[in-house]
């Protein structure tokens, strides 16, 4: 069932058209993802659902109901900004209560809802300390129990996990995931961070310069993407386009790429190509001319590599110029010599078509 | 000025080790300066003639009933004065911080030229608008065919108020404006997500973050009109009598030298009390920390309980308005309660746009007409006084026609046929031998002198602490520092004034040298200004790119010459501006000290003034607002963003 539905939001400043006509709809209790590089509209979006910016057009409906007018402060909508914004004058407690305090509960259930609050976030001990005194991820968990106090219709998130350091925001991703399954809360996160986007959310809508270009539950994202830039956006290296079709005398489809060219694979029968991926785990290095089986075998030169802890990202470069990089384990027998050629093998059935 | 004192006990990335003591000297020099006026008038208050300590006469002039009578006034106009000032002033504040307009910076600047006239401009200017012959009487007495003028405030205790309120609200205006404005967008913005508004809204979002500049605007608005001068001598008459005026009363009427060192000595006390308390909440609650870091929580508890237990124990001594300390705590406990103001933000903070005051013109029309008419009523406020002066320099008002002969006759022109002669007459009252040309003459060379002194030593100065380990950060040599700024700030005119004069009475220097002290006065008034917008300056300069000629193999005079100089030459240049302008307006010391021989203009200007030479003085007062406007606009100009007082 749709519970939020967006229709043709615009949003322009003055001559920025900072939203275009975008679209799309959140089910009860879903978290949606909104991903996508930064200055592409996501948080002007946000705000427009919010109701701290007008909409210059289109509709917000809640449960069929047009919300565009409604102000900010009646909606009831929980938002955390990407700075969280805690009142720094408040302690933790009276942070968690401000809204409902705004919305007058009664005493008893206020305290009784930011305590329960407060065990779920495990900040029980810090109910006392100001913002500045609390760590980092702390803080985090503080903005998200401000923000479901007042049990919210919707929830929306401004990439609340962006300013912590990688370890913890490893963490929290899955505790933000299962705090709002828990109190299932519908909830909007927008992230330009592909690895966070896929562990928190249920589904993704990806944008590009104010406009959505795919919507997909964040599971089948790298398996159906519907163009290159979805892959770009995912953060994916070894992007190939189709440059050019054809067909054989027994009339199967060739495609040209960088790989030469390429027989058509039969599952893809019904869809137009317009390029495929490779992981970069999947490409394995030779320095013999052997071909193993009908693998692809390309050329490649290596430019460069950029050392890892665990991996190194390896930089080839391919006769029509383009890059493909190869990820080996740091602890790999045989490290390839910069400058020279390498035959580089790709198991068909590894290469991912779109 | 006072964000200079800030900045000394911030440091901690100060880079030179090599701390040579002969560096010191012009902070010596400067110190010296500062402590002959102070220490003179402590002399007088606690030496007898007869060369023994006593307390006699402190106590004296505090069981004084004249004495008495006029602290009481004193602090019950300071009182008045600021809250007034500060309920005019706050929606100006919000409008500047909320709206924007075309041309909305040029409003601010206009609206804050009040501020920066010398008050016995401003008392001219008041005085010919509201006095019983001022145009507002005269317009309103032929209009309505009166026998008296209908608007009674010259000589009054509310035209006092009325002066200091408006030389104040500036203050207000802008210490309120700008800390509403960095207020946290993202904050606000989930405090309305979170469903609050109107007073809830204000009561823990809006007035927290603002509380502190309403505070600080405050009691710097007590303490300017604690220590008023000008305003009081010219419109007090003998009834109304600050501190200040009694001061010099005392002394140039009595020559009781002791109870007026005795009452500047009381005076000072309580000013040094309000500066501090200023310091205190012009800064952010976490930065306060700082202040009190090196005392025990018991002190810390001890100092509150003294400053309020004293404040109310002066307050019931001198017998202010019983209904004046009732709204005084009320206030008090407001901010106590409800004004725990903005510790650190986390993130970066955005700016705040604005709401445009065409939108608001369609989305709420009463809203829209609100601000107009309060705006328009503020700049009539705020600047009619000002025109008056203008107008009132080239129209005679015995013949009523418009002339500039006043002009040229005081600056010495004389038509004669076709052409002018130049023959300056003497003018009786302000000297056997003096012109106006020799006003002119010696204003502008006390602001020259002033200008070069208090620019030399504040660079130095500045420029020796910025550089020393040693000097920065340590936490008692950091406090001497503060002190040694904040001394000559609450240091009024007239306890210099009183100082200098014994001073070099002691010295026994010679009519022809009387310009001396005038000199040291207005270098000890001009030098914080200096000090503070060269430091403000030198908080600009990344202190790696120091580190980073050094390494490059400067030397320490090359890095001055051609890293920092050219940084800080536009702090430089606002500081010898308004050394100038301070220099030109200063009156309070250089009417103690001056002999007719080194009268200035602001003394002109208030002789003229009590002679009733409405429209010399005018001619007088338009060169000043002129001199001190451009010097004002020159200083915003060179990257003043925001005033500091």
């Amino acid at each position: 069932m749709i519970f939020l539905e967006i229709k043709e939001l615009s949003k322009h400043f003055e001559d920025i058209i900072a939203v275009d006509s975008v679209s799309f709809s959140v089910s009860k209790g879903e978290i949606l993802g909104i991903l996508g590089p930064s200055g592409c509209g996501k948080t002007t979006i946000l705000k427009v659902i919010l109701g701290l910016l007008t909409p210059t057009d289109g509709d917000i409906r809640l449960e069929g109901e047009s919300i565009v007018k409604t102000p900010p402060e009646l909606r009831n909508f929980g938002y955390i900004p990407q700075n969280l914004a805690l009142f720094p004058h408040l302690t933790v407690f009276e942070n968690i209560s401000f809204g409902l305090k705004a919305k007058k509960w009664e005493k008893g259930n206020l305290i009784q809802k930011t305590q329960s609050l407060m065990k779920l976030l495990k900040l029980q001990k810090l109910e006392s300390k100001l913002p500045h005194e609390i760590s980092g991820g702390q803080q985090q968990r503080v903005a998200l129990a401000r923000a479901l106090a007042p049990e919210p219709n919707l929830l929306l998130m401004d990439e609340p996990l962006s300013s912590l350091d990688t370890t913890l925001s490893f963490h929290l991703r899955w505790e933000v995931r299962k705090v709002l399954k828990t109190t299932t809360t519908t909830a909007i996160f927008v992230t330009h961070n592909p690895e966070e986007a896929i562990s928190v959310c249920d589904r993704l809508v990806l944008m590009d310069s104010g406009k959505t270009i795919q919507s997909v539950p964040a599971k089948d994202v790298f398996t159906s993407p519907s163009s290159a830039k979805v892959l770009q956006i995912m953060g994916r290296s070894n992007i190939f386009p189709v440059i050019q079709q054809t067909q054989d005398e027994t009339g199967k489809d060739l495609l040209l790429t960088s790989l030469g060219w390429v027989p058509r694979p039969d599952y893809t029968r019904e869809k137009p190509l317009s390029g495929f991926w490779i992981s970069e785990t999947d490409v394995s290095i030779h320095k013999s001319d052997e071909i193993l089986s009908d693998d692809f075998r390309i050329v490649g030169e290596l430019l460069g590599i950029i050392w890892g802890r665990t991996k190194h990202q390896l930089i080839f470069q391919l006769p029509d110029e383009k890059q493909l990089t190869v990820q080996i384990s740091s602890n790999a027998d045989f490290i390839p010599t910069i400058g020279e050629s390498f035959s580089l093998i790709i198991p068909k059935q590894k290469i991912h078509w779109f | 000025m006072v964000q200079a004192i800030k900045n000394f006990t911030s440091k901690d990335h100060l880079v030179d080790n090599s701390f040579n003591f002969i560096l010191l000297t012009p902070l010596l020099v400067s110190f010296f300066f500062f402590f002959i006026p102070l220490f003179f008038v402590l002399i007088d208050a606690i030496l007898s003639d007869s060369g023994y300590i006593t307390f006699e006469f402190i106590i004296d002039a505090l069981v004084n009933p004249l004495n008495l009578h006029f602290i009481r006034f004193t602090l019950n106009q300071a009182i008045i004065s600021s809250i007034i000032t500060v309920i005019i002033g706050l929606p100006g504040a919000y409008f500047f911080a909320k709206y924007r307009f075309t041309g909305d910076r040029v409003l601010k600047t206009i609206l804050t030229i009040p501020f920066v006239l010398p008050p016995i401009v401003v008392v001219l200017g008041f005085v010919l608008l509201i006095g019983p012959n001022g145009i507002l009487n005269s317009v309103l007495m032929t209009s309505f065919q009166l026998e008296n003028p209908p608007i009674q405030l010259y000589r009054t205790f509310e035209g006092i108020i009325l002066v200091h309120a408006f030389y104040n609200i500036p203050i207000v205006l802008h210490l309120v404006s700008s800390s509403w404005k960095q207020a946290n967008v993202d904050i606000e913005e989930v405090a309305i997500t979170l469903g609050s508004r109107k007073f809830h809204f204000f009561r823990y979002v809006t007035f927290p973050q603002i509380s502190s500049a309403i505070l600080a605007s405050g009691i710097l608005t007590f303490l300017y009109c604690f220590t008023s001068f000008a305003v009081v001598l010219s419109l007090g008459g003998i009834q109304y009598k600050t501190l200040e005026v009694q001061i010099y009363s005392l002394f140039h009427y009595r020559y009781d030298y002791h109870q007026a060192a005795a009452l500047a000595l009381f005076q000072l006390l309580i000013t040094s009390i309000l500066i501090i308390l200023y310091l205190y909440f012009s800064e952010p609650a976490f930065k306060r920390e700082k202040f009190t870091s090196f005392l025990p929580t018991v002190l810390k508890r001890v100092l509150q309980c003294t400053v309020i237990g004293g404040t109310i124990l002066i307050f019931l001594y001198f017998r202010v308005e019983i209904l004046l300390i009732l709204l005084l705590g009320l206030i008090g406990a407001g901010f106590w309660k409800f004004g725990r103001s903005t510790p650190l933000t986390i993130g970066e903070i955005r700016k705040r746009s604005g709401i445009k005051l065409r939108d608001l013109f369609a989305r709420d029309k009463l809203r829209f007409s609100m601000v107009i008419i309060y705006l328009t009523s503020l700049t009539i406020f705020l600047l009619s006084p000002i025109m008056i002066i203008f107008i009132s320099a080239f129209y005679d008002r015995i013949t009523n026609s418009w002339n500039i002969e006043a002009f040229f006759h005081l600056l010495g022109l004389r038509s004669e046929g076709n052409g002018f002669i130049w023959a300056p007459e003497t003018i009786p009252a302000l000297g056997a031998s003096t012109t106006a040309i020799n006003l002119i003459f010696n204003s502008l060379a006390f602001a020259l002198i002033t200008l070069a002194l208090s620019t030399f030593f504040g660079v130095l100065s500045i420029y020796m602490i910025r550089r020393s380990d040693f000097l920065g950060r340590h936490p008692v040599m950091a406090l001497l520092l503060s002190w040694s700024l904040v001394l000559p700030l609450v240091t009024s005119s007239i306890t210099i004034g009183l100082g200098m004069l014994r001073a070099f009475g002691f010295i026994r220097i010679s009519s022809q040298d009387a310009w001396m002290p005038i000199i040291l006065a207005h270098l000890i008034a001009a030098y914080p200004f200096v000090s503070r917008s060269v430091s403000t300056a030198y908080n600009k300069i990344d202190f790696n790119i120091i580190e980073m000629g050094k390494t490059l193999g400067a030397s320490r005079w090359h890095i001055f010459r051609n890293i920092e100089l050219p940084i800080i030459s536009p702090g430089i240049l606002a500081g010898a501006t308004f050394a100038l302008a301070i220099s030109f307006g200063e009156f309070g010391a250089t009417y103690f000290i001056a002999r007719s021989e080194f009268t200035t203009m602001t003394i002109g200007i208030y002789k003229f003034l009590s002679l009733r030479q409405l429209q010399n003085s005018s001619v007088m007062a338009s060169i000043l607002i002129l001199v001190c406007t451009i010097a004002f606009l020159l200083v915003q100009k060179l990257g003043e963003d925001e005033f500091h007082f």
